[in-house]
């Protein structure tokens, strides 16, 4: 159990990481996002050009496509959303 | 005055020429079909309009076709055909301009050999890819084919690239810096679009649908098309058959966000209405649309809201037609073949369906044509252009008897009232820190080139005090660029290679359009009027100065800035530059300008600070790419613009060129009597040479005109290419 949640916990940093990166969100350092706020609309402020970088970036980094509507927008409802996301579709 | 459209050319997925393209437009044939111009397995779909079996040999001699792109062979047989078709005599060329629309030129070639250079770093790149890479080698291509020695412009401004070369075309015959014009656009298929359109979700899987409710995108296209353009009166005195006219034109800016238009359509409405006030026809006459439509959720649906907007209860009742179904979206030619397909339904009664079009949506409530063509007379229509960046146009075409007679501008004085520059302390790459120089959440998309391009915009304004919501609603901006985003579009191209075009970043491909510096400084400045980049080598910031001042001098916006960004790239630049500099000694280099002209009243009235007056421009073309004599084409240009003028030579006072001393002092002994003392100060001896130095020619002659007590003049050269900018006192 210990084990998982701290692969989890490393998978939402990776994420983070992943979000300043590809979405060059400048002055921003990955540990000032947090798990469960919202990345669209007000959260992060990042549009639909962020929403298809994001989801080639998951492709890239880790191995898992995002189809574009709800389903997309379910899981990129926050980091955590994201990493459940990944994990059930691995 | 009124413009008549007396030729038209055209090659894309429905063939060659015009007996071609109305049957197919006629019977609603699509051009659509499986893509084998490479490799599509690895990509997200296989369709596109292609132009099948393209043999140059079968249109163009072997000298004809040297060194050219795919997208240059689209151009020549357009070009060449508009101009037949227009019957204009043999040798009459000087006043005869060239305006092409492009966003992708020799892109397909550059890739081929990066592929291979990839493979083998001992591949040496081919004379002639080198050549056909730059946007402008297109246009240097068509005047080279049909021996154009007037003025040559290339303008981007992503997919309004044809309409808005169309509506450059037409203000530069009404000022009467030319008489006769080929205007159009040339763009070829090729992998960068290909796989960038597909990663930002545009591209439909099947036959793009536009305005269907299933629609899910658009289907890539190319093609290349031309009309010939002059004078309504000089039309009727040759007696030649006229298409249609040219009544108005219009361009501007959404300044919202770099792909997505405003849902509104407050933009593509504005844009309408600009081009319908300029043409001065009512909305209630437009009986026929030629739509952008692209097949995408997002501009379809917009496009509706605009129409609804402009045309009223009307609307519903007028027929409409996206050609995109049957040509698909051809980028920088699409506004030029969409002017093409509207000119041949306005002079053959009909109206042209969309293809792919079964059930319309209702959030698309228009009078679509479903099927096949449907006999319709036109007398005013309407064809809409939308661009990446918010780039917004429209063009109206009239019957011949019922277009109104364009007002004459009375013409405007313009000043220059704000400067800046970005370069290098020596030759080489510029140190540029963005951090305290933008915001970073708002600049977070703008690669390093967009970023020098929004600074240098930015400081200009700034000078110049320009910063209210209302003077930038009516600010335009022209950059320069000989090549734009090279280094990105290198390290997208290398992606494409490495990780598979499935993995193509959708947030880098915006970017590679060579206006996106354009479209990124007009969205991050708030500036509203027109944006596009001309492309022309090393005289791209003097040819940017010039649309910039005639859009002021004409009183269609109140201020404009013009500038220019060049920055070197790894490999392909090192592969092109070497091949397409004029031919100067200096070291390459990196740098950006920009200028601010504005209306003199309008100047003065918000108590800004004159600089200098920008006074006249001539550029001067030859059709041999640089192999004849350039320097009598500066000694042309610079005498020709001082003597259209009506200035006395002995007022010049100093001449700052860009590049190659002994070919502009020779220019200079040649015009000006012996004994005249004028000052000579060339700025790659300085900087370095690089293809945006025009913007910081300018900027040089601008500072000098103070202490000089008489004319200074700002000369710009590319191959087969000269252009003088006359600054005096204020």
């Amino acid at each position: 159990m210990v084990l998982e949640r701290m692969e989890l916990a490393e998978l939402k940093q990776k994420i983070k990481e992943a979000l300043v990166e590809e979405l060059d969100l400048e002055g921003m350092s990955p540990a000032q996002i947090e798990d469960d706020a919202p990345l669209f609309g007000e959260g992060l402020g990042l549009d639909s050009l962020d929403a298809l970088q994001l989801a080639m970036a998951v492709e890239e980094r880790f191995g898992v496509q995002v189809p574009d509507g709800d389903q997309g927008r379910t899981a990129f409802a926050s980091v955590t959303a994201l990493a459940e996301y990944i994990r059930t579709n691995e | 005055m009124r413009i008549a459209i007396t030729g038209l050319g055209a090659i894309s997925a429905l063939g060659t020429g015009m007996a071609a393209h109305e049957a197919a437009l006629r019977s609603g044939r699509s051009g659509i079909g499986e893509l084998d111009l490479f490799d599509t397995t690895d990509h997200k779909t296989h369709l596109a309009a292609q132009v099948r079996d393209l043999r140059p040999q079968d249109h163009l001699g072997a000298r004809e076709r040297r060194h050219c792109s795919r997208s240059d062979v689209l151009g020549m047989i357009a070009a060449r055909e508009a101009l037949a078709d227009s019957s204009w005599p043999g040798r009459w060329r000087p006043r005869m301009g060239l305006y092409v629309g492009a966003t992708t030129g020799g892109m397909l070639e550059s890739e081929t050999f990066l592929g291979r250079m990839r493979n083998d770093s001992t591949v040496r790149v081919p004379f002639g890819a080198m050549v056909s890479h730059p946007l402008s080698a297109t246009a240097d291509r068509i005047a080279r084919l049909l021996d154009l020695t007037g003025p040559r412009v290339t303008v981007c401004s992503a997919c309004s690239s044809g309409a808005n070369a169309i509506g450059l075309a037409m203000r530069a015959i009404e000022s009467g810096s030319i008489e006769v014009a080929i205007a159009g656009g040339a763009d070829a298929l090729c992998r960068l679009t290909y796989a960038g359109f597909n990663s930002l979700g545009a591209v439909d899987p099947q036959p793009c649908r536009p305005f269907d409710r299933r629609r899910a995108g658009l289907t890539l296209g190319e093609a290349g098309a031309m009309l010939v353009l002059e004078p309504l009166d000089v039309a009727q005195q040759r007696g030649i058959h006229v298409y249609a006219v040219l009544a108005g034109h219009a361009s501007c800016s959404e300044a919202h966000h770099i792909t997505n238009p405003l849902a509104t359509g407050r933009g593509a409405a504005r844009a309408m209405r600009l081009a319908l006030e300029d043409a001065g026809v009512d909305a209630a006459a437009i009986d026929y649309v030629n739509a952008h439509g692209t097949g995408t959720r997002l501009n379809d649906a917009m496009e509706t809201r605009a129409l609804n907007d402009v045309l009223g209860e009307r609307a519903a009742k007028i027929p409409v037609s996206s050609s995109k179904g049957q040509l698909g979206h051809t980028l920088g030619a699409a506004g030029a073949i969409e002017a093409v397909v509207t000119a041949l339904a306005l002079r053959g009664g009909f109206a042209p369906p969309t293809a792919g079009l079964e059930e319309p949506d209702p959030e698309c409530d228009l009078d679509h044509v479903i099927g096949a063509a449907r006999p319709h007379p036109i007398r005013f229509a309407l064809s809409t252009s939308f661009g990446f960046g918010g780039n917004d146009a429209a063009l109206v075409l009239a019957a011949p008897g019922e277009a109104p007679e364009r007002r004459p501008a009375t013409r405007r004085s313009v000043v220059v009232t704000g400067v800046s520059a970005l370069v290098p302390e020596r030759p080489g790459v510029l140190a540029f820190e963005p951090r305290g120089r933008l915001d970073p959440a708002r600049a977070r998309r703008l690669d390093r080139v967009s970023k020098v391009g929004c600074v240098a915009v930015g400081d200009a304004l700034a000078q110049a005090c320009l910063s209210s919501p209302a003077d930038r609603e009516r600010t335009g901006l022209v950059l320069g660029s000989g090549f734009g985003a090279l280094e990105e579009s290198t390290a997208f191209l290398e992606r494409l290679f490495s990780m598979g075009p499935r993995l193509a970043p959708p947030a880098d491909f915006p970017n590679l359009v060579l206006s996106a510096q354009a479209a990124h400084a007009s969205i991050y400045h708030g500036l509203q009027g027109p944006h596009s980049t001309i492309a022309a080598l090393g005289a791209s910031g003097d040819l940017a100065i010039a649309a910039a001042w005639d859009e002021v001098a004409s009183g269609r916006l109140a201020s404009c800035v013009a500038g220019a960004i060049e920055l070197s790239a790894p490999l392909l630049g090192a592969a092109l530059g070497m091949r397409t500099t004029v031919g100067t000694r200096d070291p390459h280099s990196e740098g950006a300008g920009a200028i601010v002209l504005e209306d003199e009243t309008r100047a003065r009235a918000r108590g800004a600070t004159p600089r200098a007056s920008l006074l006249a421009f001539c550029v001067k073309g030859e059709p041999e790419h640089g192999r004849g004599d350039q320097m009598k084409l500066c000694a042309n240009a610079m005498a020709e613009a001082l003597l259209g003028m009506g200035a006395d030579l002995e007022s010049v006072r100093a001449v700052v060129a860009s590049c190659r001393r002994p070919l502009v002092q020779a220019a200079l002994d040649l015009i000006f009597p012996p004994g005249h003392a004028i000052s000579l100060q060339v700025l790659s001896e300085e900087l370095g040479y690089h293809e945006a130095l025009g913007a910081l020619v300018a900027k040089t002659a601008i500072e000098r005109v103070g202490s000089a007590g008489g004319l200074v003049l700002a000369l710009g050269l590319a191959p087969g290419l000269a252009t003088c900018l006359v600054f005096g006192p204020v």
